[in-house]
């Protein structure tokens, strides 16, 4: 069920919003429990009890890492700890990968003749990877003893699927809000006030922006390299960007919005990331939810970089090649991962990444956002050759007509949208709007709120649903 | 290692976590106010007495209530959500209203229908994505509809009874000249559509009327497009070609005294042309052609089985001649979709050949139609089957499209509709 769906908007928000004002503090985790898992079930029956059983296994591995009997046990609490993140990576695995990993063998194998290896086809629990890095944070954080274990199964159900971030995030490590799952919030009136203007925000960045630029992107990428030419794949390119940006980022307003309104902070996930000044930077703005789960989940522990040279770098990159296979079972989702990974080995040898933010400002952003651009080209593609064409036609110079479809695609309203929103990128790197929404104090800060809650959300709301219209074709019959 | 070291996001701290603005009450109640109208206002607006309508163009029946069966039933709380929140219908009014009035276009949705149904060839001419969507990802393998057809043929024969088979190619089949030189569903529609129609023509059918050569073999001799720009069905020269190809196979002579005419021009909408750009759509002028047979008199009167009026009508046709023509005298059941329609269409091209014919929309129709009209399905089921064993002849017209590309209760290539119609005919005399 998407955020920007009739169903969401009209049905299960305001009935949630309803169930949660009227029910006694104490059934409010309870309730979040019970339609975040109705939440689910939308995305697939059968899912729902495959992520009851991962939870299951979850809380009960917690609770025995906790115990005070493990406490006295350390290799049979280390092993446990290591067989439970074992067994969330399995399920990870063969949901995410198996599919992508049998192909391989069988292409492999096909190569040498043999045409009979079965290729798995299965078929994604939505939200598997965001939910596994939730587990993964939960059992080591009580590891680590950063936290307790939970010992009531409703906060826990709570923690790992919270409809605001069970599809898209952002990712909340554990100690981030366990203490919020205990509190009980205090003025339903004060986190729905809060939490609607960044709810509006993410709607308004969702519809009127991503949606409307992403028919440019999906055009231009799936047009045969014959009748490409380097203008149309640069607006493609541009187009990506945005719509990537804003619908990501849109998705994690929402999802802060939403949690906000039933009381819950969640942590910040975009910080203007296309004003960067260096991939490092980049990385430090952008989907910094993961990043901050990579850094504290894999990078310290590999080392960060503590030891040599070298082994900064190795563990950059692994990040970075863990960061692109986590996005997607694909070449070109690892191609991407290595290609940020790249950049950033390169930014910290050379000390690029280290260049005060004064300097250079506007060729350092420029660049910056070209790097970030080729590298979208790989998330994009559906192939590594798909990939190649474009980027091929985006640096070899290739003239010709507008293609009928980009002049058919690019209608006046969309122009306008893609040119505002070129322009949204481009406005100096300090003001970040989801911190003034939530935050700022100014009079600025009010009307905003309220121009985003009164008429910009309003509008997404009638786009979204202005969007059911489904003409039938034999309308004459 | 300090965190400034780490090449990576920061900490929570970087950025504040969010918490309420410190404003006055009078501004959050004002923020909350807008939050609850904008959540809230559709069903404050049904408290007030507005429904969800169709809206011009969209001419469906709303999704119908949601039946518990399974996983389904989440994609029918689906379908029933987007159609029936209140003021859906202002929503889409509205929006087209403003982008209309602002920009001189129509609005196009991502994701939605409205975008993705139809294809911008070259010169202006319109396709309909189904075609291709339909080629690429068909609902139901070749193989059972080809099994199905020459299963249907036996029971039909073995019972004494007749089938007719024609397919209408779609569009994109016959009028390539100015599809885009490259789009995403291309390669592998043009590779199914070359087996799809090996298939066709090989099923061993006696009574299969190959339409598409009929027709591609008048567009070459008039030089002219078979189909219409702006619509998914072809122009009146086609219509007539292949209602004179099925009454050929039905009995040649039927064709003598028989003269097509021109008529006047009038105006039509383009179905593809109001799919791209929304309700009320243009007016194309069409040259009208007619059939007229020497001494008939057609007469066909429809019959409403829906409660929906128009969602699933029944045509009697009984005509009479005084002249040299004559009419095709077996009990005919003509099943067929919107080509067999436009072809009856008064004055009607399909009229003046039968004495005694009733045509039966295909079964995708009674699917729709159910959503207004719960269990419709099952009756208008039945009355096809009582049809067909009723009539001497069956005639079954599908387009390429649903010919191959319908599953379910809409195909009549299912072991379902077959096995009812077996029984049916096994209780029924041998024609």
């Amino acid at each position: 069920m998407s955020f920007a769906s009739p169903l969401f908007l009209w049905y299960f928000l305001p009935a949630t919003l309803v169930a949660y004002w009227v029910l006694p503090a104490r059934f409010r985790n309870a309730l979040l429990s019970v339609v975040s898992l109705v939440f689910y079930v939308f995305g697939g029956l059968s899912f729902v009890f495959a992520l009851l059983t991962v939870i299951a296994v979850n809380f009960a591995s917690g609770l025995a890492i906790d115990s005070d009997r493990m406490h006295q046990r350390l290799p049979q609490r280390k092993a446990l700890l290591v067989a439970t993140v074992g067994f969330d990576l399995a399920v990870l695995g063969i949901w995410k990968y198996a599919g992508f990993a049998t192909s391989q063998i069988h292409n492999l194998a096909k190569a040498f003749g043999d045409d009979s290896s079965p290729i798995l086809q299965v078929a994604l629990p939505i939200g598997i990877s965001f939910f596994t890095f939730h587990h993964l944070s939960y059992v080591v954080d009580v590891y680590r003893h950063s936290r307790k274990a939970q010992r009531s199964p409703v906060q826990f159900i709570t923690y790992i699927a919270m409809f605001p971030q069970l599809v898209a995030g952002p990712i909340v490590r554990y100690h981030e809000i366990a203490e919020q799952l205990s509190a009980i919030p205090k003025n339903r009136f004060e986190d729905f006030a809060a939490g609607v203007p960044r709810f509006s925000l993410g709607l308004a960045k969702k519809v009127l922006v991503a949606d409307t630029v992403a028919p440019v992107a999906d055009t231009v990428f799936r047009m045969d390299s014959s009748i490409l030419t380097t203008p149309v794949a640069w607006l493609g390119v541009v187009a990506y960007t945005l719509q990537i940006y804003f619908d990501f980022s849109g998705y994690s307003d929402m999802a802060i919005g939403l949690a906000r309104m039933f009381g819950f902070k969640f942590p910040e996930n975009f910080n203007r990331p296309y004003s960067s000044l260096s991939i490092t930077d980049f990385w430090q703005r952008w989907h910094m939810s993961l990043s901050r789960w990579f850094r504290d989940y894999l990078y310290i522990p590999l080392g960060g970089n503590r030891g040599s040279s070298f082994a900064t770098y190795r563990n950059l990159w692994i990040i970075f090649v863990a960061s692109g296979f986590w996005h997607g079972a694909a070449w070109t989702f690892l191609i991407w991962g290595m290609y940020h990974g790249g950049w950033l080995v390169i930014e910290r040898a050379t000390g690029l990444a280290k260049v005060p933010d004064d300097r250079w400002v506007v060729p350092r952003r420029a660049i910056t956002l070209l790097i970030v651009m080729i590298g979208w080209v790989f998330f994009r593609a559906s192939d590594i050759t798909e990939a190649g064409h474009v980027l091929q036609r985006m640096f070899v110079w290739h003239g010709g007509a507008v293609p009928a479809e980009v002049t058919t695609v690019l209608t006046d309203f969309r122009t306008l949208v893609f040119a505002l929103a070129c322009l949204v990128v481009l406005v100096p790197r300090g003001f970040v709007m989801g911190k003034l929404l939530d935050d700022g104090k100014s009079a600025l800060a009010s009307g905003l709120r309220i121009a985003y809650t009164g008429v910009a959300a309003p509008y997404a709301a009638v786009v979204v649903a202005a969007g059911t219209l489904s003409p039938f074709l034999y309308f004459k019959f | 290692m300090t965190e400034k070291d780490i090449p990576l996001a920061k900490g929570p701290d970087e950025i504040p976590t969010p918490g309420p603005g410190r404003e006055s009450k009078a501004t959050k109640a004002v923020i909350a106010l807008l939050g609850v109208g904008l959540l809230f206002g559709p069903w404050a607006a049904y408290a007030a007495g507005a429904r969800s309508q169709p809206v011009p163009g969209e001419n469906r029946a709303l999704a119908g209530r949601p039946q518990i069966d399974g996983f389904k039933t989440f994609n029918e709380i689906t379908a029933y959500a987007a159609d029936h929140f209140p003021l859906r219908d202002a929503a889409i009014r509205g929006n087209k209203n403003l982008i209309h009035d602002l920009f001189g276009e129509s609005p196009s949705y991502f994701g939605s229908a409205g975008n993705q149904q139809v294809l911008v060839g070259d010169n202006g001419w319109l396709y309909f994505m189904d075609d291709f969507n339909e080629a690429c990802s068909p609902k139901i393998p070749l193989k059972q509809v080809v099994a199905g057809v020459q299963r249907l043929n036996k029971m039909l024969t073995d019972s004494g009874r007749r089938l007719v088979l024609t397919v209408p190619p779609d569009k994109s089949t016959v009028d390539t000249a100015n599809l885009p030189k490259s789009f995403e569903l291309k390669q592998c529609s043009e590779e199914a559509r070359a087996q799809r129609w090996k298939a066709i023509r090989s099923m061993g059918i006696p009574g299969y009327v190959d339409v598409r050569s009929a027709v591609e073999k008048q567009e070459k001799e008039k030089g002219t497009p078979a189909f219409l720009k702006y619509d998914t069905h072809w122009n009146q020269d086609s219509a007539v070609t292949f209602v004179e190809s099925v009454v050929k196979e039905l009995d040649p002579t039927l064709l003598q005294h028989t003269q097509v005419q021109g008529g006047q021009t009038f105006t039509e909408k383009g179905d593809l042309d109001i799919l791209a750009n929304g309700a009320p759509g243009k007016d194309f002028p069409y040259q009208a052609v007619y059939i007229v047979r020497d001494g008939v008199t057609p007469r066909q009167t429809p019959e409403d089985l829906s409660k929906v009026k128009g969602a699933y009508t029944i045509t009697h046709v009984h005509s009479a001649t005084t002249g040299p023509a004559t009419l095709f005298q077996p009990r005919t059941t003509w099943i067929g979709d919107s080509f067999t329609e436009r072809a009856l269409t008064p004055p009607g091209k399909i009229t003046p050949f039968f004495a005694d014919l009733v045509r039966v929309p295909e079964l995708t129709k009674a699917v729709l139609a159910q959503g207004q009209d719960p269990g419709f399905y099952a009756k208008a089921r039945a009355r096809m089957i009582a049809e067909i064993v009723k009539s001497r002849v069956t005639v079954v017209e599908l387009v390429e499209r649903t010919f191959a590309g319908v599953n379910n209760e809409g195909s009549m290539w299912t072991p379902a509709f077959l096995n009812a119609l077996q029984d049916a005919l096994d209780k029924a005399p041998k024609q």
